[in-house]
């Protein structure tokens, strides 16, 4: 029988945008290393984000095996105008799941936390896919540890792009590790800078002793009425040139409870800002740019969105937020109009 | 001794509007707000399961009840910078329960809802409806009307209605002015008292500044007390999807909050929220319709309970 024509088989589980599974072992330098944090023990009302890392692996593979499908004359990003080829999947690297212990909060932050230190440490660029917020505090733990052995001494910059500040210290019997401390917790460690903490779509009401703590400490609110009126690209702009002033490294965390609900429903803590997923993804488009040394993409929750778009836009998201490391750029501006 | 320390979680304790204590008609006074929920279902097929209506309200309102909680140091509208005096609604806002109205005929159940609106406005405080469908609304305006000092003064109540289709019959007998969304916005058209009354579209309220917002509103009121009902139908159908009968045109929550924040700071005879089938589906399984109404509550209920207690200027 000819080999040629032997069928080919994929892994029954997807990986994140098709990408080859690995340990942290495997790592070489400049890699997108993709891992899950399925945990939403530390939400407070609805939960089901520990499906999140699963259907986002599922949509992100399916988009990816669909830009793939352009072949090796690229893709014209029809947003941007830019000729697009996406990389080979040797290139991606899916570090399969943290383990998680929904019973020990201290445990499954030290989990995600030594996997996200692990790619620092060699040189890859960590995303670590929710799971309910709390996850991205741990994210972002591995990423300040591993940076402060590598560069002792430098500081980062941190933007949050969320319904919520997440800034409480502590919630009633979820007491100080949670979906809405998370930030907090961030702000505390030693090497972040925390006047370049940046939020970006914060909607509603929120505390307004955290809104003077974070400003007191030089920290920037962009709130989705902003977002509207001064547009989201400059917002992202202007995000990243406070995020980034005297740093040059950037965390990313991504909630993707900023958008609309009307938008996006499957996902935990609803909120009405009116903002749309293309909004969002002028805001990623801008912020893709910065000097990423680690991403989080948290919230999605399939079985509160049994439509499926709520994965399928988070997806789309999580492409936009890491878009420098999925494509090379083949030309900058193509007239794809007839 | 209690059994713990710290604030419940919001979804634990007893369900009450915004966590408000229960109380009955007796312990009403001046200034306070009370919620009373009214479940019941319309007549017509288009009506839905509103009865259900009532209790996702209060579920969903525990969430703003952290508003006044330990848990939140000063809750802040980080769109207006607008910040919440700490005590205002200590004592002031209350919950009077459900009238027991779902299994009774019709006039029977306006008698009552009647009824008991003017023993709410009677003794000065505000009657705070949690729908149940449009069909309440018309006993609702004439007990307001029968009790509210300020009703009794100027001689009855406006009528303010944001969403939903024209109710007949009872509704022409009542005094007002009535705007509802059409496909070009909000439209108020004279309805009893209110001949030539104002017009207001959705992108003129998008772009008025509050203090002409409000001077619109006073000018459509001509000086009477104001009844507003917010049907859910005011936003189009894919902010909620939890309206029998949802416009797929219309305001989002931005535009409504600012009509109700402007209708906050006027006087207000009392409000209802009809129109919210909590039986539907909503966006997938989330349940937005109940939020986006106490969302956009929220800014009339804080304009009647206290003024805002300043501003934080923007770093």
């Amino acid at each position: 029988m000819d080999r040629q024509r032997l069928p080919t088989f994929e892994s029954p589980a997807a990986r994140f945008f098709g990408a080859r599974p690995a340990t942290p072992d495997e790592i070489q330098p400049g890699a997108l290393a993709f891992l899950g944090m399925p945990s939403d023990a530390t939400h407070s009302s609805r939960i089901g984000t520990r499906f999140g890392p699963r259907a986002l692996r599922h949509e992100s593979a399916r988009l990816a095996r669909g830009l793939r499908a352009c072949g090796p004359g690229g893709l014209i990003d029809t947003r941007t105008g830019k000729h697009l080829r996406m990389v080979t999947p040797e290139c991606l690297v899916d570090l399969g799941d943290a383990p998680i212990d929904p019973l020990d909060v201290q445990a499954t932050t030290e989990s995600i936390a030594a996997l996200t230190a692990a790619v620092v440490d060699r040189g890859g660029l960590p995303v670590a896919v929710g799971g309910d917020h709390y996850n991205g505090y741990p994210a972002c733990l591995g990423v300040s540890r591993a940076l402060a052995r590598q560069r002792p001494g430098e500081r980062f910059g941190y933007i949050q792009v969320d319904g919520h500040l997440d800034f409480g210290d502590r919630l009633p019997a979820w007491g100080m590790h949670n979906h809405a401390t998370n930030a907090r917790r961030v702000s505390e460690l030693p090497n972040i800078e925390r006047a370049n903490m940046v939020w970006i779509g914060i909607a509603g009401w929120v505390d307004g002793k955290d809104v003077e703590e974070i400003e007191a400490f030089g920290g920037r609110i962009f709130s989705a009425e902003e977002v509207h009126r001064i547009g989201a690209a400059e917002v992202a702009r202007q995000a990243l040139a406070h995020a980034c002033r005297g740093c040059d490294r950037l965390y990313l965390s991504l909630d993707i409870d900023a958008l609309d609900s009307g938008f996006l429903p499957g996902t935990g803590s609803v909120v009405h800002s009116e903002l749309a997923p293309r909004q969002y993804l002028d805001l990623l488009t801008v912020l893709s740019n910065g000097p990423l040394c680690g991403v989080d993409l948290v919230e999605v929750s399939p079985p509160l969105d049994p439509t499926g778009r709520s994965e399928r836009i988070a997806a789309r998201l999580l492409m936009e937020a890491v878009r420098q490391h999925l494509f090379e750029c083949l030309s900058d501006a193509v007239d794809f109009m007839p | 001794m209690p059994l713990r320390r710290d604030p419940l979680p919001r979804m634990a304790g007893h369900l009450a509007f915004m966590r408000a204590p229960r109380v009955v008609l007796a312990d009403l006074a001046p200034g306070m707000v009370a919620a009373l929920g009214v479940a019941r279902d319309g007549t017509g097929a288009w009506a839905g399961q509103t009865r259900f209506g009532p209790t996702a309200l209060r579920e969903t309102s525990a969430y703003f009840g952290s508003h006044f909680s330990a848990n939140m140091k000063a809750a802040m509208d980080i769109d207006r910078r607008r910040v919440l005096q700490g005590g205002m609604m200590t004592g002031r806002l209350v919950d009077l329960g459900d009238l027991a109205v779902e299994h009774l005929p019709a006039t029977q159940a306006q008698a009552v809802i009647r009824e008991a609106v003017a023993a709410v406005s009677g003794r000065g405080a505000t009657a705070l409806l949690l729908g149940g469908d449009l069909d309440i609304v018309p006993a609702a305006l004439q007990g307001a009307a029968a009790g509210a000092p300020a009703a009794l003064r100027a001689g009855g109540v406006a009528r303010v209605q944001l969403g939903g289709g024209v109710v007949e019959g009872e509704w022409s007998a009542a005094p007002g002015v009535r705007f509802h969304t059409a496909t070009a916005g909000c439209v108020s058209d004279g309805v009893g008292r209110g001949a030539g009354g104002d017009e207001l579209t959705i992108s003129w309220v998008r772009q008025a500044d509050p203090v002409r917002l409000r001077e619109r509103l006073q000018q459509a009121l001509q000086g009477w007390p104001a009844f507003v009902v917010l049907d859910l139908s005011v936003f189009a159908a894919h902010w909620h999807g939890m309206h029998a009968a949802a416009p797929l045109t219309g305001p989002g929550l931005r535009e409504v909050r600012r009509l109700m924040e402007a209708l906050g700071t006027l006087s207000i005879a009392g409000l209802a929220i009809t129109g919210l089938d909590a039986t539907r589906c909503g966006l997938s399984t989330v349940k937005t319709g109940q939020r986006l109404a106490l969302t956009a509550v929220l800014d009339l209920l804080y304009g009647l309970l206290g003024p805002d207690s300043g501003r934080i200027d923007v770093a």
